[in-house]
C-alpha cells in the first residue's frame, strides 16, 4: 500500500467507540506489512524507493549456533 | 475499560495510527540541516532502542553477569542522553525521533 | 493488484491464494486499495478471524496490504520463505490477547544493586509490573510502552488457542492497586508476525 491516507484514519478515530479503537489499532498498527518501501524525497517529491529486507534477532541466539 | 481509559486509548491511537505504510522521509529545502539531523538521528534512535530491548532481554534471562549488565546499562543511556541533547540543539523532541520503518516496525 | 487478507500454513478454504511449501498468502482480486472506512476495517478484521478459524497457522496482514500481481506475491514469499515458516511456526495453534495497562507512572524501585546502568535497565523492565498470574498462559510478549499516562502500556499476549477465558478470568483476578487492567481477546495474532522473536 501506497500510503494510508492519514486524514481517513483520523476522522475514524475521533468517533470511535471502544470496540471500534481496538480494531483500528490491531488492523492499522499490525499485521504483516507484506512489502516494506521507505520513500526518499526533497521539497515533496518523491525521488528514491528503497525495498527494504532485513532479519532482526538476538545475537546470542545466532552465536549459540 | 472506563470512559477515561478509552479517551487515553483514541488519544495514543491519533499520535499512533496516522503515518504512511511507507515510510516517508522529505528534505525540506528550506531546512534540510535540520531535516537530514532528523533522520540520521531517528535512525540512531532506532538502533538504539533495538540494543535497549535486547540487553533488557539477556538481562531477564540471566545471561549477562552483573558488570557486563552494568557496562551495557551505563552505555545505552549514554547513548540516549547523547542523542537527545543532539536533538534538543536543532529543536526536536523524542517524539519527533519516530519514523515507521515498514516491516523493521517501530519499537515505541 | 492483489489485497492480501493474511499468511497461512495451508490453502484457504473461500479465498484466492498464492504459494507453496507451507507458506500461502489469502488474496482478493481489487481494482484499488479500499477506502479507510469503519466497514472495511471490520471486514478485514472478519475476513481474517474466518482465516484464523479455519487454520492452524496465520499470521494477518496490515489493512491494505496490496502488491500488483500474483509473481511479486510469488517472490515476495519465497525470498522469505524461512522467515514466514518460523513465523508460522511460532503462531500455530496460538491467539492474542491484548491487555491494556493504565496507571500513573510506576516510579522505579529504591533499593536496587548495581550501579547507575544497571539501575537504568531495571527502571525501563519495571516501567510495567509484571503479572505473575499470566505468566503460565504467555507463550510469546510484545510490549509497547506510551508516551503519557494513564494508557501506560499496551501488551500483546500470544496463547494456545482455548485458553482465552482463563486469561481473562486471571486478568480479572489481579490485584489492582496503582494499575488497571483492560484486556480483550481472542485476536488473530496481528503482533506477532513483524519481528523475529528473541
Amino acid at each position: 500500500m501506497k500510503q494510508i491516507a492519514g486524514r481517513e484514519a483520523q476522522q475514524i478515530i475521533e468517533h470511535a467507540d471502544a470496540s471500534l479503537l481496538d480494531i483500528v489499532d490491531h488492523v492499522l498498527n499490525m499485521g504483516v506489512v507484506i512489502t516494506g518501501d521507505v520513500v526518499l524525497g526533497v521539497a515533496d517529491i518523491d525521488l528514491i524507493y528503497l525495498g527494504l529486507s532485513v532479519v532482526l534477532c538476538s545475537a546470542d541466539r545466532v552465536e549459540a549456533k | 475499560m472506563k470512559t477515561f481509559q478509552v479517551e487515553s486509548l483514541r488519544s495514543e491511537l491519533r499520535k499512533k495510527t496516522v503515518k504512511a505504510a511507507t515510510a516517508r522521509w522529505n528534505a525540506n529545502p528550506d531546512d534540510v540541516q535540520r531535516s537530514v539531523i532528523k533522520l540520521v538521528l531517528t535512525l540512531i534512535e532506532f538502533l538504539r532502542k533495538l540494543l535497549e530491548r535486547q540487553a533488557i532481554r539477556r538481562m531477564e534471562k540471566g545471561t549477562l553477569t552483573p558488570q557486563e549488565t552494568e557496562n551495557l546499562g551505563l552505555a545505552i543511556m549514554r547513548i540516549e542522553e547523547t542523542i537527545h541533547g543532539l536533538a534538543a540543539q536543532f529543536d526536536l523532541k523524542p517524539e519527533d525521533l519516530n519514523l515507521d520503518l515498514g516491516p523493521l516496525g517501530r519499537l515505541s | 493488484m492483489l489485497y492480501v487478507y493474511a499468511i497461512l500454513d495451508s490453502k484457504p478454504k473461500d479465498l484466492r491464494c498464492v504459494g507453496n511449501a507451507g507458506v500461502f498468502a489469502a488474496v482478493k482480486d481489487v481494482e484499488e486499495c479500499p477506502a479507510i472506512d469503519e466497514s472495511s476495517l471490520r471486514d478485514h478484521d472478519r475476513i481474517v478471524r474466518q482465516l484464523a478459524a479455519e487454520s492452524h497457522a496465520i499470521l494477518p496482514a496490515r489493512f491494505g496490504s496490496i502488491v500488483e500481481d500474483d509473481d511479486a506475491l510469488a517472490r515476495l514469499l519465497s525470498t522469505r520463505a524461512s522467515h514466514w515458516q518460523r513465523a508460522l511456526q511460532m503462531v500455530a495453534g496460538r491467539e492474542q490477547m491484548t491487555l491494556r495497562v493504565f496507571g500513573n507512572r510506576v516510579a522505579p524501585p529504591e533499593n536496587t544493586e548495581g550501579g547507575p546502568g544497571t539501575r537504568y535497565l531495571s527502571a525501563k523492565l519495571r516501567e510495567i509490573p509484571s503479572l505473575d498470574a499470566l505468566r503460565p498462559f504467555v507463550r510469546a510478549e510484545h510490549v509497547e510502552r506510551h508516551g503519557a499516562p494513564p494508557l501506560l502500556a499496551s501488551v500483546y499476549h500470544l496463547i494456545e488457542r482455548g485458553r482465552s477465558a482463563d486469561y481473562l478470568a486471571a486478568v480479572a483476578e489481579a490485584p489492582s492497586g496503582e494499575v488497571q487492567f483492560a484486556a480483550t481477546g481472542p485476536w488473530p495474532p496481528y503482533a506477532f508476525g513483524r519481528w523475529e522473536q528473541s
